[in-house]
């Protein structure tokens, strides 16, 4: 699997999670970027 | 199942009052108009579906009182002459509380469920109700709102986002890759004529290096020593310079790795201690006593039901008596009578104030039962939330392992930093360690520089003294300008090679990004982000689909229930959720076409449906008024299902009815 292909697998998994866990919209967005900003911090090093 | 609902300062009514309602039974309130009917299940509605959180489902509570209005300051179930209104509703182990203040604010002890009002509230102006009377056939809000479409919706839009910057990123690095390679033509123009510049003063040079040769042999010798040896004092110095850039950026890369380790170690050693006292607090939790202590209020509210079952007959018998003194005393007002007939042998006369004597003893002897009554529910509701209480605090008991999981998951981590950090401080001290070498050599620095101005001066000393003759200061003049063109065409090159190097980054999350590989990360990203949109589209189809097939369903068993025998088919359409009405003639009945009354009984049967597939868990169905509307036949099928409804389901089914009546509660 490549590293794109495991990133939306996980993003997939977050939101999953979240709408079944009822999880705060201002929670999601915060935690959402943080994903986001994880890979591309990764990306660019 | 008994619910009871407790009302201070609602409505038109000052002060306190409680209705207690069955489950499985049909409810009906009745009374004349502006008795204070509406407010009661306003009042159940509110306990049970706030906060609501879309516009939408907002407006539609203005519509029938449950919200403030925009500008008002007060919730239209806050009585006028009140700064504060409470309501309290309890059924199974439920206790709802919100509270209402002058200013505006409404505040409820648990969240509800804002779907509640969609579903469960049969009245004229509810959302269902309104669609079908305004003809409006697309539902597709009805799948969204009750499914979690809605949830998907709302993280495409997040995700549209992030592809919409994305978007704009790369028209921004299609711009900065034209500006730079616009730039980066012109630098390579302003090199050549560099390139020819250089060129033109090696040519001068030879020609002063040939006069000065002839003129003047021994000057012209010491000046190229000393060339010489400016060359070799500048190369050393610009190695120094570069050793010492390299070993400040390394010391400042690891610095700065040393501070985020320090914050992350100490941001997780906080979070351990707080795990640790919650830890501590849990395991304090002694089970036994816990059971011991929930078992005594569990016998405690047993003698407390027996006592209340003692007294209600008493109640009743009382209340019943108390009725009959006083709908005789009424009629003799009414009549303007001083005697009447003796109610129970219809034989003898009995005066009005011996009537009234009866009522006053009567009083005196429910009084006390009403207060010995209210403080056994007082107890058994304070008994069963203390229940509610101790049950949970045994269940957070059993959080203890996942603490502990978490605690030792995060000291692992802040170990495993530990060691970075280590490494890190022992690399710096190397580098430190080095510096001191160059910097304690760094008057090595100023003296190369201090050396290389003292030849430079020397040297020009040398070509002042050969300048005296004419003919070489035209030359040397000649140089000195070319220099001059040479000195500002490199100061405009190093400006455009700093251009081209700021330009060449964009800023996405707080990154700057050079444009050479942003390219690449953002084309991964929207591909990334396309496929979590494919994703939520999916889920959203899947979603409304299978809310409108469940309606769907309800809908027939309810139409085929309720033997209406007029509709062949009401259903959503699975592609657009249109509403479709077929007749039994198989004719398609546009909404708008359909009579009053029959807009009624859809309606009301679509929001039945909605209860029965969206929100079954909250077992209260409530109508105002809707049943009204209907004709004798329709009504009496409604009823009857309803009654069913509630039976069936043990549900509280409280529907009000215009009579000309005082305020009163029964159960049909």
């Amino acid at each position: 699997m490549t590293q794109n292909e495991k990133f939306i697998d996980e993003l997939v998994d977050y939101i999953e999670s979240s709408i079944h866990k009822d999880l705060d919209e201002g929670d999601f967005i915060k935690q959402f970027r943080e994903k986001i900003e994880n890979y591309v911090e990764e990306r660019v090093k | 199942m008994k619910a009871t609902l407790k009302l201070e300062n609602i409505g038109q009514r000052i002060g306190k009052e409680v209705w207690d309602f069955n489950s499985g039974v049909l409810t009906e309130i009745r009374g004349r108009t502006a008795s204070g009917k509406s407010r009661i299940l306003k009042s159940c509605s509110l306990a049970l579906s706030l906060p609501f959180s879309s516009e939408d489902i907002r407006n539609n509570a203005i519509g029938f009182g449950i919200e403030k209005a925009d500008n008002a300051k007060c919730s239209p179930l806050l009585n006028s002459n009140k700064d504060k209104a409470i309501i309290e509703l309890q059924y199974d182990d439920i206790l709802k509380i919100v509270e209402l203040k002058r200013d505006g604010t409404v505040t409820i002890n648990t969240p509800g469920n804002q779907i509640f009002v969609y579903c469960s509230m049969l009245v004229e102006n509810s959302k269902i109700h309104s669609y079908i009377d305004q003809g409006i056939s697309d539902f597709s809000w009805i799948v969204t709102e009750m499914s979690l479409a809605k949830d998907y919706e709302a993280i495409q839009e997040i995700i549209k986002s992030y592809i919409d910057l994305l978007t704009s990123l790369n028209v921004e690095i299609e711009e900065k890759s034209v500006e730079i390679n616009k730039n980066q033509d012109v630098l390579k123009q302003k090199n050549k004529v560099r390139e020819k510049l250089l060129s033109d003063i090696k040519e001068i040079e030879k020609e002063i290096d040939a006069i000065e040769r002839e003129i003047n042999p021994q000057l012209r010798g010491e000046k190229q020593n000393l060339i010489g040896e400016i060359a070799k004092l500048k190369n050393k110095l610009n190695d120094e310079n570069k050793k010492n850039k390299d070993l400040q950026d390394k010391l400042s890369k690891i610095e700065k790795s040393i501070n985020k380790n320090n914050e992350t170690i100490e941001e997780n050693k906080k979070k351990i201690g707080e795990l640790e006292k919650k830890k501590k607090s849990l395991q304090s939790i002694n089970i036994n006593n816990l059971n011991n202590e929930i078992n005594k209020l569990h016998q405690r509210n047993e003698v407390l039901y027996e006592k209340q079952k003692d007294i209600l007959p008493k109640f009743g018998g009382l209340e019943l008596k108390k009725k009959e003194r006083q709908d005789t005393l009424n009629q003799l007002d009414k009549k303007g009578k001083e005697e009447a007939l003796c109610w129970t042998c219809n034989e003898t006369m009995i005066s009005r104030d011996k009537i009234k004597k009866q009522l006053n003893d009567l009083n005196s002897e429910i009084e006390p039962l009403i207060e010995e009554r209210k403080e056994i529910e007082k107890e058994i509701k304070d008994n069963k939330a203390e229940i509610i209480k101790k049950q949970e605090r045994k269940k957070d008991r059993e959080d203890i392992p996942k603490l502990k999981q978490q605690s030792d998951e995060i000291f692992e981590l802040t170990q495993k930093l530990q060691k970075d950090k280590e490494k890190d401080i022992s690399k710096k001290n190397e580098i430190l360690s080095e510096i001191p070498k160059y910097t304690g050599a760094q008057n090595t620095l100023e003296d190369l520089s201090k050396q290389i101005q003292e030849k430079e001066t020397e040297k020009k000393k040398i070509e002042d003294q050969i300048k005296k003759d004419e003919e070489v200061k035209d030359i040397y003049d000649g140089k000195d300008k070319l220099n001059k063109k040479l000195g500002s065409l490199e100061t405009e090159i190093l400006n455009l090679e700093k251009k081209i190097s700021d330009g060449g980054n964009v800023e996405f999350l707080g990154f700057k990004i050079d444009i050479s590989i942003a390219n690449d990360i953002f084309k991964d990203l929207e591909d990334i982000f396309n496929s979590i949109e494919d994703h939520t589209s999916k889920n959203i189809k899947q979603q409304r689909e299978g809310a409108a097939l469940k309606f769907n369903e309800n809908v027939k068993k309810i139409i085929h229930e309720l033997n209406f025998t007029e509709f062949k088919e009401i259903s959503l359409d699975l592609e657009d959720y249109n509403l479709n009405i077929i007749r039994k003639d198989d004719t398609a009945q546009a909404i708008n076409s359909l009579s009053g009354g029959e807009k009624v009984v859809v309606s009301s049967l679509l929001q039945i449906s909605a209860k029965e597939t969206y929100n079954p868990e909250i077992p209260f169905i409530i109508g105002d008024d809707i049943i009204l509307k209907m004709d004798d036949d329709r009504r009496e099928i409604f009823y009857n299902y309803l009654k069913n409804i509630a039976k069936t389901n043990d549900w509280f089914v409280i529907l009000t009815r215009v009579t000309d009546e005082d305020l009163i509660k029964e159960e049909i």
